[in-house]
């Protein structure tokens, strides 16, 4: 089964993208609360050190606005420790501040900037360019 | 003795004749004046700065005091003009005239007196230069006192701008975290209204269904609101740094960064190039998105929207009109649409009421204008007008320009050149 990684602090918010998800395929998905979380998750050490319960991600959605490490962070760190292209990486947020969109863009790791809610009709598309297999193939 | 660090009266005097120096320092000790007798250049060099007037015979001006004199008058202030009294020998010779010559300059006062002399004239003249002095002081101290303001107000200046910097970077961060923190409820509030629709849409009675959609529609108005008036503070107070900005670029990228407008970009027709203006993207963006937003909704039920955007040169501006199909508006209200909160349209078309006001505050920040040309039931034609940049950078001249025909026309059957723009 495709794995689906959220880094997402808000219970609201995870809930919501979980059950987007839910609807439109059968991945695992798991979650994460803040950026630390998120880097240990990736580079599988502290309490995420075992690879079998928690597998590398075929697709993530990474919030911005995270405590003290934020998506930024997070973005930063992949930029340094993952090769391009190893981890599908949409960005998630709140909002569509310009700020947030441009630092993303410079950055360039993330496949896509999204504002929540995960709009259904994006779904398809992002899961089927990962190899993950949605449950309904058109909407 | 006059405490001389704010200048003086004191007179320095040298005449190495005879009891010359000790008869002129009783002269003038007996009008009052201080004096100070030099026997030395050096006793001249040292007291030049602090003293009120030089008092020298024909005999002191040595060549080396010539010199030293020289050299002290060119490193004076630029408000000092120390006057020099020079006691000539008299006679027919006429050598202190000559000795005079030699000492001038520019911003050198001279006084010549000839012997004999008496203690009158000599009491006169001294009363003449020292007064004359006195007022190089009284510049001395407006001159000071001016360097002193101008100090502080450089001063004050850096601390107003860094007061602004502050309360501009502390709205950025409020806005940010408004945008973030404020409007993440209220999607929770819909999304479990919508949620509740979605997953027990059984177990609902219908009059439920309906409180459940109204919780919904106010959530989504609030967050509306939220957006929107952030959109305004951003537009009346973000540094707005402008420069020369493609439109169609703009456009484009309105058409690619907002889902409602992307999913009717076939009904959107641009005149292509729209040209290049002075701005600022974000807020350029913002504006046209409202404006095709609007161009986009008040439609009347049941007609396709039509929207066409072209540009036309005006003078030194450039005017952008995006026109549409839509329900028109009555001119009497023309004025009033551009106000926050004011709306025309009836109730059954949703919005702020704020749209207009964000497009008119950016634009006059912009340096620009905006207007309406329009009937109720016509369709509307939002212009906006702002400095036209340069063609230089613009590439290849359009067949228009080759044609030399204007871009007036918005048919594309005299050489203007129609997209459709893409989602």
């Amino acid at each position: 089964m495709k794995t689906i990684l959220v880094a997402e602090d808000d219970d609201d918010d995870f809930f919501f993208t979980a059950r987007s998800l839910r609807k439109v395929c059968a991945a695992q998905v798991n979650r994460v609360e803040s950026g630390r979380e998120a880097i240990d998750y990736l580079a599988a050490q502290g309490s995420y050190g075992d690879r079998a319960a928690f597998p590398f991600p075929d697709l993530m959605f990474l919030d911005l606005k995270m405590g003290e490490v934020d998506g930024h962070a997070v973005i930063a760190w992949i930029r340094g420790h993952l090769s391009p292209g190893q981890l599908p990486l949409y960005v998630l947020t709140g909002s569509g501040e310009l700020r947030d969109r441009a630092l993303v863009a410079t950055a360039g790791v993330a496949r896509g900037y999204l504002v929540k809610p995960l709009a259904q009709h994006n779904l398809p598309g992002i899961l089927s360019a990962v190899a993950v297999r949605p449950t309904v193939t058109s909407l | 003795m006059v405490a001389h660090q704010t200048g003086g009266d004191l007179v320095l005097v040298k005449a190495p004749i005879g009891a010359d120096a000790t008869n002129i320092q009783n002269v003038l000790r007996g009008g009052g004046i201080p004096v100070r007798i030099c026997s030395s250049d050096l006793d001249i060099r040292e007291g030049l700065e602090e003293c009120g007037a030089l008092v020298l015979t024909e005999e002191a001006l040595t060549v080396s005091l010539n010199k030293l004199l020289l050299s002290g008058f060119e490193v004076q202030p630029a408000w000092s003009d120390i006057p020099i009294v020079l006691i000539g020998s008299g006679g027919i010779s006429n050598s202190g005239a000559s000795a005079a010559a030699k000492l001038k300059g520019p911003r050198r006062t001279i006084t010549l007196l000839e012997r004999p002399l008496r203690a009158t004239t000599l009491m006169a003249t001294m009363h003449t230069v020292l007064s004359a002095r006195r007022r190089q002081y009284e510049i001395r101290a407006l001159l000071s006192e001016r360097d002193l303001l101008l100090s502080t107000l450089e001063s004050r200046v850096q601390e107003r701008t860094a007061d602004l910097r502050r309360m501009v970077e502390e709205m950025e961060a409020f806005s940010y975290s408004v945008s973030h923190d404020l409007r993440s409820p209220l999607r929770s509030l819909e999304g479990y209204a919508r949620a509740l629709q979605e997953d027990y849409a059984d177990d609902l009675p219908e009059g439920a269904k309906v409180y459940i959609e109204k919780i919904a529609r106010a959530a989504a108005r609030m967050d509306n609101l939220t957006q929107d008036v952030l959109a305004y503070t951003r537009a009346t107070q973000c540094e707005m740094e402008t420069g020369p900005v493609e439109l169609s670029r703009v456009v484009a990228e309105v058409i690619e960064q907002y889902p409602a407008i992307a999913s009717a970009a076939g009904c959107i027709h641009i005149q292509e190039p729209l040209g290049r203006v002075i701005g600022h993207v974000p807020s350029l963006i913002q504006c046209f998105s409202n404006l095709l937003g609007n161009a986009l909704k008040f439609v009347p039920e049941g007609r396709a929207p039509i929207i066409r955007i072209y540009s036309e040169k005006k003078g030194r501006c450039l005017r952008v009109t995006v026109k549409d199909n839509g329900i028109g508006i009555d001119p009497a209200q023309h004025v009033r649409i551009f106000g926050m909160f004011e709306r025309a349209a009836k109730k059954q078309f949703s919005g702020t009421g704020i749209g207009l006001a964000i497009v008119k505050k950016a634009v006059e920040r912009m340096g620009g204008a905006v207007g309406v040309i329009s009937e109720l039931g016509t369709g509307a034609e939002f212009w906006v007008e702002l400095i036209a940049a340069s063609e230089d950078s613009m590439g290849l001249p359009t067949s228009a320009q080759l044609n030399g025909s204007s871009s007036r026309g918005i048919t594309p059957e005299n050489g203007a050149r129609w997209s459709v723009a893409a989602p």
